[in-house]
C-alpha cells in the first residue's frame, strides 16, 4: 500500500513536470521543414501518403514513444486497480 | 450486467466480418490513402469490444494479450532500427513499401490489443458486483 502510494505520487510529479515543460513549447513548425516534407516525401520514402511518410520514416522516434506511452498506460491501468480478489 | 439482449447479440454477430474487414483495409492501405496503424487498430479493438455485447463472460485472457503487446512493442523497436539506420537496402521502392505495410500492421495490432485490455479490465475488475 505504501509502495503504491509512493508510485502514484511519483507519477503525478512527473506529469506535473511534463506539463510545466509543455507550457513553453510552440505548436507551429518551421516553414522550411514544412516545405521540405511536402516537396520530397515521395522521393525519399516511396509513400503516396504524406502523413504515413512522416510518422514512419522522418519521425520514427515519435511513433516508438507513442506506442510506449500506450503500453505504460495499460500497465498502469492493470497495476493501479483497486480490486485484486480474482487476480489468480 | 448479466442479461444481454438477443436482438443486439444476433445483429452484432452479423457485423463481425465487416468490422474486421474495414479494420484490416484501413491498416493495409495506410500508405496510399488516409488512415494507418492507429486508426485501424481502434476499429479492430471495436470488434473485440462488441464481442462483450454478445457473450458477457470473461473468456479473453488478459495476461496473454499483455504478453502479445510486449512482443509487438519489441518488434516495433527492432524493425525500424534495423531498416532505417542501415546504409544499404534503403533506396528501393519495394523494400520501402514492405516496410511501411509491416510497420502499420504491427502498430495496428498493438493498439487493438492495448485498447481491448483496458476495456476488459475496466468491465470485469473495476465494476462493483
Amino acid at each position: 500500500m505504501m509502495r503504491r502510494a509512493f508510485a502514484m505520487i511519483f507519477c503525478l510529479a512527473v506529469a506535473a513536470y511534463v506539463l510545466f515543460i509543455y507550457n513553453g513549447t510552440t505548436l507551429t513548425p518551421d516553414p522550411y521543414v514544412v516545405d521540405y516534407y511536402i516537396a520530397n516525401f515521395t522521393k525519399d520514402t516511396f509513400a503516396q501518403n504524406a502523413v504515413a511518410a512522416i510518422y514512419l520514416n522522418y519521425r520514427m522516434f515519435d511513433s516508438m514513444f507513442e506506442t510506449l506511452i500506450l503500453l505504460v498506460s495499460v500497465t498502469a491501468v492493470i497495476n493501479f486497480s483497486w480490486r485484486r480478489d480474482h487476480e489468480e | 450486467m448479466k442479461s444481454n439482449s438477443q436482438i443486439i447479440a444476433r445483429v452484432t454477430g452479423l457485423l463481425y466480418p465487416f468490422i474486421i474487414l474495414i479494420g484490416f483495409y484501413i491498416i493495409i492501405n495506410g500508405h496510399v490513402s488516409p488512415g494507418g496503424g492507429f486508426q485501424g487498430g481502434a476499429v479492430l479493438a471495436s470488434a473485440f469490444i462488441s464481442r462483450y455485447l454478445v457473450i458477457p463472460e470473461e473468456s479473453i485472457r488478459i495476461k496473454y494479450m499483455q504478453t502479445l503487446e510486449k512482443v509487438l512493442f519489441f518488434c516495433i523497436i527492432l524493425i525500424p532500427t534495423l531498416f532505417l539506420f542501415s546504409s544499404t537496402g534503403n533506396d528501393s521502392a519495394m523494400a520501402n513499401t514492405i516496410y511501411l505495410v509491416v510497420m502499420n500492421l504491427l502498430i495496428g495490432l498493438k493498439v487493438s490489443s492495448g485498447l481491448t485490455i483496458i476495456f476488459y479490465r475496466f468491465v470485469f475488475y473495476e465494476g462493483g458486483e
